[in-house]
């Protein structure tokens, strides 16, 4: 008896270990070093409280980086999941050559997030890239797409939507396959149009997924780094930084690790606050189904 | 059973702990012992790859550790490449961990800062030995053996390189824009000569300028501000960013992209050395589509190496005279330096003196495309350019941020590209001169008065 009561928590030890090492340490180690004035200068360091918090405030760059997480996810995440959600509509079709178009995109969520970069890098290129080369085919002149400090932003968002619809769409497809015909079939003898449909029966009976990818994809795209990095650095003058290449720039650029800390402290609190609303939905959506 | 579970966690345990120990101290083997004055044992250098072509700088260091280890025998030499961007983080672990290297290479700031560290020893002997600060080159005596670089007294490093930037015109554009003898003599030459052979229509631009709120924009602005008269601290240590040079320094730099609009679209993102991979402003300038640029100065050995039919179109200049009447460039010395916990420090002398035999020098000033580091070298490619004068010229005036006084957090002001910040302030977030430089007065007297570390004695 004694034994069936310490043998699960001795399974679980490994995993609990693993958690603590990777995921709480980091996180506590973290918040500390964000109340500290911790750089790779100064090798012993001080506690300072919330003034690098304070700091954060009067940073007209970080600033900027906050507006520019607002935007962020209003580009990205409603690009990613409209056209994921356009595309699983017309997927869930049947039509000649849906298992081919199916395969095809999917493709971009295959390819590596450093390889999309550097191939949107080329596309965007202002001497050779495709784009420009279609502008000036039709009489228009070069348009500077990444160094342009206002549309920066939009035309980065451009390559993530395209890399990140395939999971909305994969996800959001297979709700709607879960929906029973009979349901149309109904709807259909009662004189219900094309539009009816959508909005009184596919709609509904996806909400669940949809809010769930919606969240998920802002979790992921919220803290975006890797083909933000890789193809601005977070330029032209900061436009297109956002809280994790910031903290990036700060702590392995500068070698600020507690004002980076600080930085990354902010990003932890949204995202933590996001999760609750992903467990949330995902509570409700089981409820539902 | 429950005991048997608990002891085969504890095994593991100890296992995995085990695996996490580093030795407490280095191989036997790694120890440098003295027979008969020889110098034996294993060297350890930590370099990180500078050179245009990287297949030939490691052949070049292939081949000198051959040459060394054949000429001294039961010595080993390890080359360890470090990746640029971790040169200054790896070798700060290392001290602070203890574990370092026997001798590496980085810039004169960094010099300063672990001398007072007392991580480095001084070299004096090697210095005096290579024919003392006049036996090295024009800009090498004017940059590394002044007071400021040899700290209490003493010389903490070897020069490795030194370089710096020229101005590149398109012959055949100057003249198509009607001028035979295109190099400017200062600055409004300069816009004058850009603005002749801007043609926006026909997609040829006035100038191309690298672009990056790191090293890109950081060196070429400080070119300009050099012969601007500008600089970061004043001769009593204090920061003097605000000053009528920098104003018309900062003025003159934005004035090429606001004002005059010479620089092509989407070179905001055109960067060489950031992250950026667009287009470099190489490739713009091999169309055709810059007249002019402002490059390192080993770009006419690198034609020249590959043959590039682009030098023939190429008239290589000295950087314009700024207001201050003289030219400038940003300076690019290096230095080699030994640690003080090194294993075998006599060696990594013995591998310095070495490196500056005169064979090897010729060809490392041709590999790394730099100015010989002895004066009095002939290098075939270098010293009998037509260019080569220039960047002598140049170096008279060569200027880093913080570069004229030395201070322990030089090297925190230089990291930090505020440079590049305040361009990239005035240039696209439209904060005028006067405010950027006010602003950038404050950051620089910041990163000067940040805390010091405990290990720097004396930085207040």
């Amino acid at each position: 008896m004694h034994q069936s009561k310490i043998l699960p928590y001795l399974l679980l030890l490994p995993a609990a270990v693993l958690i603590v090492a990777v995921v709480a340490y980091p996180m506590v180690y973290g918040i500390t070093l964000s109340l500290t004035d911790r750089t790779l200068h100064s090798f012993e360091a001080d506690f300072i409280g919330l003034e690098n918090f304070r700091k954060l405030l009067q940073d007209d760059r970080f600033l900027t980086v906050a507006g520019n997480s607002v935007l962020w996810p209003i580009y990205t995440v409603i690009g990613s999941v409209l056209s994921g959600f356009l595309l699983a509509l017309i997927l869930n079709q049947n039509f000649l050559g849906r298992r081919f178009a199916r395969g095809i995109l999917l493709v971009p969520w295959t390819v590596p997030t450093v390889a999309v970069a550097f191939v949107w890098v080329w596309l965007y290129d202002p001497l050779v890239g495709i784009f420009n080369q279609i502008v000036l085919l039709v009489g228009g002149s070069r348009l500077p797409f990444m160094s342009n400090v206002g549309m920066a932003q939009f035309w980065m968002a451009l390559p993530v939507t395209w890399r990140f619809y395939p999971f909305v769409m994969l996800m959001l497809l297979a709700g709607l396959q879960a929906i029973d015909q009979e349901l149309y079939a109904a709807a259909g003898v009662d004189g219900a149009n094309m539009w009816q449909r959508f909005w009184h029966i596919t709609l509904p009976m996806v909400r669940g997924i949809l809010g769930l990818v919606t969240v998920l994809e802002f979790i992921w795209l919220f803290n975006h780094f890797d083909i933000i990095w890789i193809m601005t650095g977070g330029g032209p003058a900061d436009a297109t930084h956002n809280f994790a290449t910031y903290a990036y720039y700060q702590g392995f650029k500068t070698f600020k690790y507690a004002y980076a800390s600080a930085i990354g402290v902010v990003m932890l609190a949204i995202l933590f606050f996001s999760s609750l609303v992903y467990l949330y939905l995902q509570d409700r959506m089981e409820i539902e189904l | 059973m429950e005991r048997k579970i608990l002891f085969s966690v504890l095994i593991l345990g100890a296992v995995l702990l085990s695996a996490c120990v580093a030795p407490a101290s280095p191989p036997a083997a790694d120890m440098a012992e003295e027979a008969d004055g020889a110098p034996t044992g294993k060297l350890v250098f930590w370099n990180h790859p500078t050179a245009l072509e990287a297949v030939e700088e490691q052949q070049f260091w292939e081949d000198l550790n051959a040459a060394f280890e054949a000429e001294y025998e039961g010595v080993e030499v390890e080359l360890v490449w470090v990746p640029w961007d971790q040169m200054y983080v790896s070798k700060i672990n290392a001290i602070q961990s203890g574990e370092v290297p026997d001798m590496s290479f980085m810039g004169v700031e960094q010099q300063v800062e672990f001398a007072e560290m007392d991580a480095v020893i001084p070299v004096d002997d090697l210095v005096e030995e290579l024919g003392g600060p006049d036996a090295f080159s024009g800009g090498l005596k004017y940059h590394w053996f002044q007071p400021s670089w040899s700290d209490e007294g003493h010389y903490w490093g070897v020069p490795y390189q030194e370089g710096g930037y020229l101005l590149y015109v398109r012959k055949d554009l100057a003249e198509q824009a009607g001028y035979s003898d295109p190099c400017p003599a200062d600055w409004d030459a300069l816009v004058e000569l850009a603005l002749a052979m801007h043609d926006p229509e026909n997609e040829v631009y006035g100038i191309g300028l690298d672009y990056s709120v790191g090293n890109g924009t950081t060196q070429l602005y400080t070119t300009f501000w050099a012969a601007g008269g500008g600089q970061t601290l004043d001769k009593d240590k204090k920061v003097a960013v605000n000053t009528p040079e920098n104003a018309k320094t900062l003025q003159f730099y934005a004035d090429l992209w606001l004002v005059h609009d010479l620089l092509p679209p989407g070179v905001t993102t055109v960067t060489t050395y950031g992250t950026s991979t667009a287009t470099p402003i190489d490739d713009w300038y091999n169309a055709g589509q810059i007249a002019m640029t402002v490059r390192n100065m080993n770009l006419p050995i690198v034609w020249e190496r590959t043959q590039n039919p682009i030098r023939e179109v190429t008239q290589v200049c000295m950087m314009p005279a700024g207001p201050s009447g003289h030219t400038g460039t940003f300076s690019q010395p290096g230095t080699l330096y030994i640690f003080k916990e090194a294993n075998n420090p006599e060696l990594a002398k013995e591998y310095i003196r070495f490196f500056y035999r005169e064979e090897w020098q010729i060809r490392w000033a041709q590999v790394d495309g730099i100015i010989p580091l002895l004066k009095g070298l002939d290098v075939p490619g270098i010293t009998d350019g037509y260019w080569y004068p220039f960047i002598l010229e140049e170096q008279s005036w060569g200027a880093r941020p913080g570069f004229w006084e030395s201070h322990p957090k030089n090297l925190v002001a230089h990291e930090a590209f505020w440079p590049a910040l305040m361009v990239q302030d005035v240039v696209l977030k439209g904060m005028s001169v006067e405010d950027a430089l006010a602003k950038y007065q404050e950051v620089v007297e910041e990163l000067y008065g940040e805390p010091c570390s405990p290990l720097v004695e004396g930085c207040e």
